[in-house]
């Protein structure tokens, strides 16, 4: 991703009557074709995005941009709208194609792709980390709960418990990914992902405790360690067991190179499932809410 | 409330003696201080200080600063800046005017270089250069760079192919062009 702010200025255009400066933040001027120009962040230029004249400027694709703020505001004041725009477009009509651009202004023959300030994918990965990391403290915050106050709904035997007992659950189905723990805790979307699985195989191969990550992002370690999970690395699974809340640290440790060692701490409990039942489950749709 | 925060994960990294193997890399050369005349390079090259440059315009063209010689070679900024004459709008180039300033060129030539993080700034016209018209250049990387300031674009790029440019921050040029067509890159 490139950059491009507060280039240009208003008094450069290409003739005295011109209503519009010809700088920008990206130019494609001459003979510019068949380039592709995505995912950059083009703010506060005389124009952001600038297709020169003269029919040369055909084929480019420019994509999944944010393009705002062109021209800023003050320029606008000072000089007239019509000084610049996001998208400055002097091609031939449909020449080039524009897909996903965040923009808001365009001049230009057309068609015009903007206004448009639709979902970014960039914002869209972001939402989803955070959704996932909401839902993860959410839910160890209710297990939480469940375990100090008596008539929490969530976990009723733990009131059963004397103090200083661990608590272990009635039988419990969980379903979710088998995943390599300590890369999970450190990015839980990349350790999800089929991408990873290789890395996740070195991981294993040097006894990386692997565990089951439910879709609210919730660890289930099992009990006997790695033997049940290890051929089912980045499956989904369904497990059923009884669950016991583990309070002590636990250390996830790796070797990394020769010589090194990385340590991941766990602190505050985590739980720990005694495997009956296991079974295979076909990958987790993914869907418009 | 320390009770109600969820897990934490420490995350601790134990080198025993840390032995990161790197590449052996090639002798580069090193630049810092003034340049007075066009500094061309044959060989891997670094910044180890700014530099200023100072170079006048005695050639038809462009008076680079800093100009690639030779193919496959790579110039590392390592966090320093390069610094032209002028500050925009004044003493900025006219589109008439056969002679200019350029911070760093890369004409005629494939597989070159420049890498960031590092700044180009104050230049007659363009920050970079890459190729011309009737000079090609190719697979030519700018990555983490950050032109600013200079008179015309930030980067200008003529017959240029296969080339890579990342991560690169292009802020406040073209503020001098004098009716050029110009800005960032």
């Amino acid at each position: 991703m490139n950059t491009f702010t507060g280039n240009g200025s208003a008094a450069s255009k290409s003739s005295p009557s011109a209503p519009n400066s010809n700088n920008f933040g990206l130019g494609l001027l001459g003979v510019s074709q068949h380039n592709l120009i995505e995912n950059n962040k083009i703010g506060g230029n005389l124009n952001g995005v600038y297709l020169g004249a003269g029919g040369n400027v055909t084929g480019n694709i420019i994509r999944r941009n944010v393009i705002l703020g062109n021209p800023p505001a003050e320029a606008i004041r000072e000089f007239g709208v019509s000084i610049g725009a996001d998208i400055q477009d002097f091609s031939p009509p449909g020449t080039n194609t524009f897909e996903g651009n965040r923009c808001l202004s365009y001049a230009g023959a057309g068609p015009s792709p903007c206004p448009n300030l639709g979902e970014h994918q960039e914002d869209a990965e972001e939402e989803a980390v955070a959704a996932f990391v909401r839902n993860r403290h959410a839910s160890q915050a209710r297990v939480f709960n469940a375990v100090y106050r008596l008539n929490s709904p969530f976990l009723p035997k733990a009131a059963r418990f004397a103090p200083g007992r661990t608590p272990e659950s009635d039988s419990v189905t969980v379903t979710g990914k088998v995943v390599d723990a300590a890369c999970f805790m450190m990015h839980a979307l990349a350790a999800t992902r089929a991408s990873h699985i290789d890395c996740g195989a070195a991981c294993l191969a040097r006894g990386v405790p692997l565990a089951i990550a439910t879709d609210d992002g919730v660890l289930y370690f099992p009990a006997d360690g790695n033997q049940r999970l290890k051929s089912l690395l980045n499956a989904r699974v369904r497990a059923s067991g009884t669950v016991l809340e583990k309070h002590d640290p636990m250390e996830l440790k790796m070797p990394v190179g020769d010589k090194n060692q990385m340590v991941v701490r766990v602190e505050g409990g985590y739980k720990q499932i005694t495997i009956q039942t296991l079974e295979k489950m076909p990958p987790a749709k993914r869907g418009a809410a | 409330m320390t009770q109600l925060l969820p897990r934490r994960v420490t995350l601790s990294v134990f080198c025993v003696f840390a032995l990161f193997v790197c590449g052996a890399r090639a002798q580069a050369d090193d630049i810092s201080g003034t340049i007075n005349s066009t500094l061309v390079l044959y060989n891997d090259s670094e910044l180890n200080g700014d530099v200023t440059c100072a170079v006048p315009l005695t050639n038809p063209g462009a008076n680079p600063c800093i100009s690639f010689g030779a193919d496959h070679i790579k110039l590392r900024l390592n966090g320093h800046t390069i610094t032209g004459p002028v500050t925009p709008p004044t003493g900025c180039s006219l589109p008439t005017d056969s002679k200019y300033g350029v911070g760093i060129a890369a004409i005629d030539r494939t597989d070159v270089k420049i890498e960031g993080p590092g700044i180009i700034q104050h230049f007659e016209r363009w920050g970079l250069l890459i190729g011309l018209t009737g000079h090609p250049s190719s697979e030519v990387t700018v990555k983490k760079v950050t032109a600013y300031r200079n008179c015309w674009s930030g980067m200008q790029t003529f017959s240029t192919s296969d080339s890579n440019f990342e991560d690169n921050v292009f802020a406040s040029d073209a503020g001098g062009s004098n009716g050029a067509s110009c800005g960032g890159t």
